[in-house]
């Protein structure tokens, strides 16, 4: 009987025994390890200069209220260390071609202005910088700076600096030169002639675990634009206890300590008309985890939350809840906020209570709104670039919704974590090591067996 | 945390912040020409100066030293306050009218023609060059020289400093332009003057 998988029928097709992780968080960080220890050669891409992405941006993570730098780093230490893995950080895919078993990829090695080869990480040159600029890893809060040169956090790996061509005194001046002369291993090592590069190399599989990106606040017009008014990832910075607070809760506008805060949940999520109609799973959790973090820090503070259902789907999540309403007595509110204004030095929040049928009118200090989840930004390029189907909001659709979940449309091209879709850090590593499965199924087959 | 009142608004700065650090962090604007971030603050040009309030009295203090306390009280553009920065700019714009920093802070506080005869030193003695020299190359080769109407700023017996590694720090902070790169290695005001005949003194 002639059929497709008799041998007759099977091409040999060579397989190059190494995998392309796309994006440096800690989806991509445990499929990394996965296939590395498996025994075969990762190549990790991260577009930022350090690996690590969101997860270690928060203050403490639900419901454990485990520290994430601390649970996070070790893994980031291992990637760094592994013999198997090389990472390329400040890099992004430039284009594919080939197939499965033999894809060519592009990698654009952005320009550091600094020899990561010979560069020892002491970071005299970020303290010599003359030039401070607003972090982006701290959202771009009033209550710190970054240099011009600078590692993004202090535990970055690798944790060698670049330089930000944009703000750097060098560059828009053309008289600066402190970073490089006072670099204590000398000329040369910091390198302003140093151009982007772009390398080939041959991989078998690529894994897509490029992340998320909060919907911009912007997106709702209902809430005004208000420096006090801030999204899940802006308050997780100054909850942080090694952010630029030091975990003081401060609101942005005066650093004042808030006594009351207004959560608000589903702000673009469950929102056809003005945002997506989806729902983003993680922020009932969050919200409530912060208003947690917030009482511990200020005892005698009221935390409200607006919500429209709870959605607590994992280990120990409806417990996590349950104790936020009962010991922190966060008040929760079931209905929408329809309008955010300032008032004087405070903030209005008008809204329902849908289970005792008033409208509610609350004067707080700070409101942080659950913004929904995205596919991190540039995403759509990248996914034109692989040739990847994506639903009508970037996230990739997977080739089966039950049964393919990390499979796309290109055989040998797979995705893990929320760049397929808004999931927890949980579920994120799991698919992690999910999608290192099928990559290993790739690279494992002997010659022919494709 | 140190709570504070700017202009009638409260702010909560961080423990040992200055006022200024303050003001800046939340958006006040206070005009600064020797403050620089990265830099150990001086107090030379006060123009940072700011009314505070104590115990019923008021007082002028330079935000830029004067550290944040708790229920401070201070006036960021009091009369008292716009007065003294209009005289220093206008002394400031008659000793360098060329500078285009003197010359846009004059602008914004309302200073046209200084009253005083134009001269021509571009160097303000903010000391900031100094401290760059100190603080980040660590090669202290620049000093102050000279006291009163004849200080200004120099290396060693007015000679081009052999030990200069040439970071480009001075420049880049000099307000004025004072200080400019010339192949590779800083030009000082000391030496343009004594080019033109003058060897070194204002």
């Amino acid at each position: 009987m002639d059929n497709l998988r008799s041998p007759e029928n099977r091409v040999a097709v060579p397989v190059t025994r190494r995998a392309l992780v796309i994006g440096g968080g800690i989806t991509g960080i445990q499929a990394s390890l996965d296939i590395a220890d498996a025994g075969y050669e990762v190549l990790l891409v991260e577009k930022t200069p350090s690996i690590g992405g969101h997860m270690l941006q928060y203050s403490e993570v639900f419901p454990t209220l485990d520290c994430p730098q601390c649970i996070g780093t070790p893994k980031m230490v291992e990637v760094g260390q592994h013999p198997n893995i090389k990472i390329m950080a400040y890099s992004e895919v430039d284009s594919v071609s080939g197939e499965v078993g033999k894809f060519t990829v592009t990698i654009r090695k952005k320009a550091k202005y600094v020899d990561w080869d010979r560069c020892n990480g002491c970071g005299v040159c970020q303290q010599k910088c003359l030039t401070t600029v607003p972090a982006e890893y701290n959202c771009g809060l009033p209550f710190n700076k970054r240099k011009a040169i600078y590692t993004p956090f202090a535990q970055a790996v690798p944790n060698k600096p670049v330089i930000d061509r944009d703000h750097c005194g060098h560059f828009t001046t053309g008289i600066c030169q402190v970073c490089s002369k006072t670099c204590p291993l000398g000329d040369g090592v910091i390198d302003y002639s140093q151009e982007d590069t772009l390398v080939e190399e041959n991989v078998g599989a690529i894994v897509v675990a490029a992340g998320f990106d909060l919907m911009a606040k912007g997106a709702i017009s209902e809430f005004v634009e208000d420096p006090d008014i801030i999204d899940g990832l802006e308050f997780e910075r100054i909850l942080c206890p090694s952010g630029p607070t030091a975990g003081a809760v401060m609101r942005p506008s005066d650093g004042i300590e808030p006594r009351e805060v207004v959560f608000i949940s589903c702000v673009g999520s469950r929102d056809p008309e003005l945002g997506v109609p989806y729902c983003s799973r993680v922020c009932c959790m969050y919200l409530a985890k912060q208003a947690l973090l917030y009482k511990h820090a200020v005892h005698d503070g009221q935390a409200y939350i607006f919500y429209m259902d709870q959605r607590t789907t994992g280990k120990g999540y409806e417990e996590f809840v349950r104790r936020a309403v009962e010991e922190y007595d966060v008040m929760y509110l079931r209905g929408r906020a329809s309008k955010i204004f300032r008032d004087g030095d405070r903030l209005r929040v008008q809204g329902a209570d849908t289970l005792s049928g008033k409208r509610v009118d609350i004067s707080c200090d700070l409101v942080v709104l659950g913004m929904a989840m995205m596919p991190s930004a540039g995403f759509k390029e990248l996914a034109r670039k692989l040739g990847i189907a994506t639903d009508e909001y970037g996230f990739i659709t997977e080739l089966h919704s039950k049964f393919r979940p990390m499979e796309t449309s290109i055989p040998g091209i797979y995705v893990a974590g929320t760049a397929q879709g808004p999931r927890d850090i949980p579920d994120s590593v799991a698919m992690g090591s999910g999608v290192a499965s099928k990559v290993l199924r790739v690279l494992s087959l002997e010659e022919g067996g494709l | 945390m140190i709570s504070l009142t700017i202009d009638g608004r409260r702010v909560q700065a961080k423990d040992g912040a200055t006022i200024l650090e303050a003001a800046q962090m939340f958006g006040i604007d206070i005009p600064t020409l020797c403050y620089h971030p990265v830099l150990t603050s001086y107090g030379a040009c006060r123009l940072c100066s700011v009314e505070i309030l104590q115990r019923g009295r008021s007082r002028m203090v330079v935000s830029c030293l004067y550290p944040a306390e708790e229920g401070l009280e201070i006036k960021t553009s009091s009369p008292r306050v716009q007065r003294l920065r209009r005289g220093i700019i206008e002394l400031l714009l008659a000793r360098c009218p060329r500078s285009e920093r003197i010359r846009e802070m004059a602008r914004t506080l309302g200073v046209a023609e200084p009253r005083f005869g134009l001269e021509n030193d571009e160097c303000i003695l903010c000391g900031l060059c100094i401290r760059v020299c100190h603080e980040i190359s660590e090669k202290d080769l620049l000093s102050f020289v000279g006291r009163g109407f004849e200080k200004e700023v120099a290396a060693p017996f007015y000679e081009p400093p052999e030990e200069c590694i040439a970071c480009g720090g001075c420049a880049y902070v000099c307000p004025t332009g004072a200080i400019r790169m010339v192949d590779g290695k800083p030009e000082f005001l000391w030496q343009r003057k004594s080019q033109i005949g003058e060897p070194g003194s204002g």
